[in-house]
């Protein structure tokens, strides 16, 4: 089965032009992993990007075509990298853990589940995977920004709507929200913020330093 | 909640394939000599396709010469001209090193060469990753139906998307042109030009439904 809550067209456009952050861009790659049909909508802003790329013109030095041609060597081999038999996780997230749904170090939050914070380069996001307990809340929030959540494993409910395997949730500061795990089994996702999330309750905000989120 | 797809992109989405679907007489071999009958212009997909399987020097001089001032172009709208002319050149050099790993029928060959570039300036620019998907990934999950070979080519798709571009209304491609070319974000954007946010993603929006569209009803012509 294909996803069926899909990414925004601004993600999309910022994502193809190469302007979008790091930890936006995680979120992004792990749904077009799992999505054919944004895969054919990247293509399209892609070749946005290729064709805008034909309008330009400033010439090379002088030198340049026989600097480039000195250069030129053996072909990369187009063997592609051993790859494991099987995966869960799309590879874009295994090479921030360092494997698949086994490498995961699980930090617990309370007993509300567990997560693990990535880290990238953009000094901007905050990017972290969730477990969130077969039939649990996490507990009510809303956002100060705006927070991508991609499902890898399991699935959740969000009032009516649901969100399985490769679907993303995209909410904003207008959003507050109750995902709660489906009964089947925990459900894994990869959660990026921009800002600290807040938290309805006085007595989860009053722990929410310490406990990192 | 922006939670639902907005509706012009899923018409977009729902419309795509038919995109690349050309109408009968489109069809073009992918043995396609380089000269087009119709401008005299070289066919770069057709040239780098070739650079992958012979590495002709020759043909790489030729694809070299039409790529490189626009490389550099593209790099010198968000670094200085030395590094400018160093990325172009680390650019073209990786051109030819993955020349072979070019599939014509996901695109155009200056699409791919633009997402090469983008990330080479991602990297020297911003020191940042950017994660993408990997086709050969067990976890990969496919398109359903395999690609069939009467697909619209990157080229043909690519050349009606560039007239499009040339007709578009100005204030639609100046956002095309600074998410694509200066590195901002669509928020960034909205500042500079000092707009709201959602004018901006509309105008944005508005440009690509055009662009899509004109590739789309080409391609539904019979």
């Amino acid at each position: 089965m294909t996803p069926r809550h899909h990414i925004a067209d601004d993600l999309l456009i910022d994502y193809a032009a190469g302007s979008l952050a790091e930890g936006w861009s995680l979120a992004v790659a792990t749904h077009l992993s799992l999505c054919p049909d944004c895969r054919a909508r990247l293509a399209a802003a892609e070749a946005v990007g290729g064709q805008l790329l034909e309008t330009l013109r400033l010439d090379p030095a002088p030198g340049a075509w026989a600097a480039v041609r000195a250069r030129l060597g053996a072909p990369e081999n187009a063997a592609t990298p051993p790859q494991p038999q099987a995966a869960v996780l799309p590879k874009a997230l295994r090479d921030y853990i360092g494997g698949d749904l086994e490498a995961i170090r699980w930090k617990a939050i309370g007993t509300a589940g567990a997560q693990m914070r990535l880290k990238t380069a953009d000094g901007k996001t905050q990017v972290r995977l969730l477990k969130i307990p077969a039939g649990q809340p996490v507990p009510e929030h809303s956002h100060r920004g705006r927070e991508l959540t991609v499902v890898l494993f399991g699935a959740f409910r969000d009032g009516e709507l649901l969100f399985a395997r490769g679907d993303i949730e995209d909410a904003d500061e207008e959003t507050q929200h109750i995902p709660t795990a489906m009964p089947e089994a925990d459900c894994i996702c990869l959660a990026v913020t921009d800002a600290p999330l807040r938290f309805t309750s006085w007595l989860v905000r009053l722990v929410q330093p310490v406990l990192g989120i | 909640m922006s939670l639902e797809i907005s509706p012009a992109a899923e018409t977009w989405h729902k419309r795509f394939p038919a995109a690349v679907r050309p109408a009968p007489g489109r069809k073009r071999s992918k043995s396609a000599g380089l000269m087009q009958s119709t401008d005299a212009e070289i066919d770069m997909s057709v040239l780098l396709v070739r650079i992958g399987r012979t590495r002709d020097v020759a043909d790489f001089e030729l694809l070299f010469r039409h790529f490189a001032p626009r490389v550099k172009a593209y790099m010198a709208r968000t670094g200085s001209a030395p590094a400018a002319e160093e990325l172009m050149q680390e650019t073209m050099v990786a051109v030819w090193n993955k020349a072979g790993l070019y599939h014509p029928d996901r695109g155009a060959a200056s699409t791919w060469i633009f997402t090469i570039a983008r990330n080479l300036r991602i990297d020297a620019f911003r020191r940042e990753r950017h994660p993408e998907f990997d086709r050969n990934d067990p976890a990969f999950q496919p398109e359903s139906e395999p690609a069939a070979d009467d697909r619209l080519e990157g080229e043909e798709s690519a050349k009606l998307m560039r007239q499009a571009l040339t007709v578009l209304p100005p204030d639609q491609a100046e956002v095309l042109r600074l998410a694509f070319f200066e590195d901002k974000s669509q928020s960034t954007i909205a500042s500079a030009l000092g707009v709201p946010l959602g004018t901006v993603k509309s105008r944005m929006r508005l440009a690509f439904a055009k662009l899509r569209g004109v590739v789309e009803s080409s391609g539904d012509r019979s």
